[in-house]
C-alpha cells in the first residue's frame, strides 16, 4: 500500500517533479514548434520560436499552478466559514 | 464259730450217749441185787421156765425197761425225745400216749393208790401223801436219779398198796428196812455217782483234751478252709462286684444314654424354640435396624450430598479458576507475543496474533472491545516502531520546513519561495515556545528524543496547512502505534487484574 500510495511528505516533491518535467516538455514542444514555424512559415524569423517557447512555458506554469493549488481558479475565490485566508 | 461250737456240743452229746449203757449196767446190778424186791411186775414172763425163755424174758424185760426209761427220759429231755422219736420205731406214739396219760393224771392216781396201799402196810400217816412226797420221797427224787426215783415210786406204790390193804403194820418193818436200804442204796449210788463223776470228769477231760486237739486241728483246717473260703468268697465277691459294677455300669450307661437322648431331645426342642424366638427377635431387630439404618443412611446421604455439593462447588470453582488461569495464561502469552512483534525494530504484520486473540477471547467483553479498536489494515501492515518514526520524522521535518512558509492557497511561486527561503531559516532546538512551524518541529523533535511519542504526535497535530498535510501520514502512523500500544497495555492490565483477582480468590479460600 505504501508502494501504491504516496507518503504525505512526498506530495510536494512529486508536484515539483511533475511541474519541472511538464515545463521541460512544454518548453521543448513550444521551442520545436516555433523553430518549425519560423523555418517554414516565418522565413527563419526568431520571434515565432520565442513566442511558441513562451506559450509552452505559460502552459506548463498554468498546469503547475493547478497542481499546487487546484482550487485557485482565476476569477474564483473560495471563502471559508471559519477563517478567511488570503490566497 | 458255729462250726467251732458244734464239736463241743457233739462231744457233750456223746457224753450223754455214753450214760445209757452205764445206767443199764447199774440197772442190771440193781436188778441182780433186788430181784426179790419186785416179784409183782415179772409175774407174766415167769410162765416159761426154760433157759431160752429166761433169756427171752430178760431181753424183753431189759428192752422194755430201756424202752420205758427212754420214754420217760424223753418226757424230761426234749432233745433226747427228738432223737428217740426219730430213730426208734413207734416211739413217737408211745411217748405221745404216755404224755397224754400224764396229762390226764393217771400217774397221779396211781401214785395215790400206791401211797394208800403203802400206808396200809407201812403204817404211814393217813394224810402222808404230802409228807412222803415232801420229805422222804423228795429226798430221793431230789437226787434226780431215775432209777432211784423209780424205786422210790415203787416203794410209794407199795406203801399205798399196803395202806389200801391195811398191811401197814405188817409191812412196816419191811418197809423201813427197804427205806434204809434205799437210803444206803442212795448213798451207794451217790458214791458211785461221785466215782462216776470223777471217772466221767477224767474221761471228760481226756475227751476235752482230745476234742480240743481235734478242735484245734479242725480249727486250723477250718481256718485254712475259712481262709480259702474267704479267698474264694472274696474272689466271688470281687467277681460279683465286678459283674454288679459292670451291670450297674451298663445300666448306668443305658440310663445315661437314655437321659442324654431325652436331654438332647429337650435341648433340641429348646433350641428350636429359642431359634424361633431368636428369629422373631432377629426379624424385629432387623426391621428396627433397617429403619435406623435407613434413617442413618438418609442422614448420611444428605451429608454426602452436602459434601458432594461442596465438592462440586470446589470443583466448579477449581475449574473456573483453571479456566481463568488458562485464559489469563493464554492472554498473557498472546499479549507477550503481540508485544514482541510490536516492539520489533521494523514493521511486522501481527494480524495472526490479533485473529488468534479474537478467537480465544471472543467471550471476553473487555478484550474484544479493545481488539475492535485495532484496525485490520494496521494489523496487516504492522506498526512503525518509535525509532522508525523518529527516523521518518527527519524527512518529514525537512519537507515540513520547506513548506512552512507556503500560504494556504499558495501557488507555484509561493512554494518556490518557501523552498528557497527555508534554506536560510534558523533551525530551532529543544523545548521552544511558540506556535510557528519551526518551534513545533523543534518540540516534536525534543519529545521524540525523550521517547514521548504521544506528546510528539499531539504537538505535530497542531500544524496547519501544507505542513499538516505533509505530516499527516506520520501522525497516523504514530497514532496507530500508540493505539496498539495502548490496547496491549490495557490487555496487560486486565491480565494483571485477573491474575490478582484469582490469586486472591485462591489464597482466601
Amino acid at each position: 500500500m505504501s508502494v501504491d500510495k504516496q507518503s504525505s511528505e512526498d506530495i510536494l516533491n512529486e508536484k515539483w517533479d511533475f511541474c519541472i518535467s511538464n515545463l521541460l516538455v512544454k518548453t521543448g514542444i513550444g521551442l520545436s514548434v516555433g523553430i518549425v514555424a519560423s523555418a517554414l512559415i516565418f522565413k527563419r524569423k526568431s520571434w515565432p520560436i520565442a513566442l511558441s517557447t513562451g506559450f509552452g512555458i505559460g502552459v506548463s506554469y498554468a498546469e503547475c499552478q493547478k497542481t499546487f493549488n487546484p482550487t485557485a481558479i482565476p476569477g474564483v475565490k473560495i471563502i471559508k466559514n471559519s477563517s478567511s485566508t488570503s490566497g | 464259730m458255729l462250726r467251732v461250737m458244734r464239736p463241743a456240743t457233739q462231744a457233750r452229746s456223746t457224753c450223754l450217749l455214753i450214760s445209757p449203757p452205764r445206767q443199764r449196767i447199774l440197772q442190771i446190778r440193781f436188778a441182780s441185787n433186788e430181784t426179790a424186791a419186785k416179784p409183782t411186775s415179772t409175774t407174766p414172763t415167769q410162765k416159761r421156765k426154760f433157759k431160752l425163755g429166761k433169756f427171752l424174758f430178760s431181753i424183753t424185760l431189759l428192752s422194755g425197761l430201756a424202752y420205758g426209761g427212754a420214754v420217760y427220759y424223753s418226757l424230761k429231755d426234749d432233745k433226747f425225745r427228738d432223737n428217740f422219736t426219730e430213730n426208734i420205731y413207734g416211739a413217737k406214739q408211745v411217748v405221745d400216749y404216755v404224755e397224754d396219760l400224764q396229762r390226764q393224771g393217771v400217774f397221779y392216781d396211781m401214785k395215790k393208790k400206791v401211797w394208800r396201799i403203802g400206808s396200809k402196810y407201812i403204817n404211814l400217816p393217813e394224810l402222808s401223801e404230802d409228807n412222803i412226797s415232801s420229805d422222804k420221797i423228795s429226798e430221793f427224787t431230789s437226787k434226780e436219779n431215775p432209777i432211784i426215783r423209780k424205786l422210790s415210786d415203787t416203794i410209794r406204790e407199795l406203801d399205798n398198796f399196803m395202806v389200801n390193804h391195811d398191811l401197814k403194820h405188817a409191812g412196816g418193818k419191811i418197809l423201813s428196812r427197804a427205806r434204809d436200804e434205799l437210803r444206803n442204796l442212795s448213798n451207794n449210788i451217790d458214791q458211785l455217782k461221785a466215782d462216776e463223776q470223777d471217772l466221767c470228769q477224767k474221761k471228760l477231760e481226756e475227751q476235752n483234751e482230745k476234742y480240743n486237739q481235734i478242735i484245734d486241728k479242725y480249727e486250723n483246717s477250718m481256718d485254712q478252709q475259712i481262709k480259702d473260703k474267704e479267698f474264694a468268697l472274696k474272689q466271688q465277691f470281687d467277681q460279683e462286684k465286678r459283674e454288679l459294677y459292670e451291670q450297674h455300669y451298663t445300666q448306668l450307661n443305658a440310663e445315661l444314654s437314655r437321659q442324654a437322648s431325652e436331654h438332647d431331645k429337650e435341648l433340641k426342642n429348646e433350641l428350636v424354640r429359642q431359634a424361633v424366638d431368636m428369629q422373631r427377635r432377629w426379624v424385629r431387630d432387623v426391621m428396627i435396624m433397617v429403619e435406623k439404618e435407613r434413617n442413618g443412611r438418609l442422614a448420611k446421604l444428605d451429608y454426602i450430598n452436602k459434601r458432594l455439593k461442596t465438592l462440586e462447588r470446589f470443583c466448579i470453582d477449581n475449574t473456573e479458576n483453571l479456566d481463568a488461569s488458562i485464559k489469563v495464561h493464554r492472554l498473557w502469552c498472546a499479549l507477550k507475543s503481540l508485544q514482541n512483534i510490536v516492539e520489533q525494530p521494523h514493521r511486522t504484520p501481527f494480524i495472526e496474533q490479533i485473529v488468534a486473540m479474537r478467537r480465544y477471547f471472543s467471550t471476553d467483553e473487555v478484550v474484544s472491545a479493545v481488539l475492535s479498536t485495532i484496525d485490520d489494515s494496521v494489523a496487516i501492515n504492522g506498526i512503525d516502531s518509535v525509532s522508525d518514526l523518529s527516523k521518518r520524522f527527519n524527512t518529514v521535518r525537512e519537507e515540513v520546513r520547506r513548506a512552512s512558509l507556503v500560504p494556504e492557497n499558495g501557488g507555484v511561486f509561493s512554494h518556490l519561495l518557501s523552498f528557497v527561503l527555508s534554506k536560510i531559516l534558523f533551525r530551532k532546538h529543544g523545548l521552544v515556545d511558540g506556535n510557528d512551524v519551526e518551534a513545533i518541529l523543534a518540540r516534536v523533535q525534543y519529545y521524540l528524543n525523550k521517547n514521548d511519542l504521544d506528546t510528539a504526535a499531539r504537538e505535530l497535530n497542531q500544524l496547519e496547512g501544507w505542513p499538516k498535510k505533509l505530516a499527516n501520514d506520520w501522525i497516523i502512523s504514530a497514532r496507530n502505534h500508540l493505539e496498539v500500544k495502548q490496547a496491549i497495555e490495557v490487555c496487560f492490565l486486565l491480565c494483571f487484574i485477573l491474575f490478582y483477582f484469582y490469586l486472591n480468590l485462591i489464597l482466601n479460600r
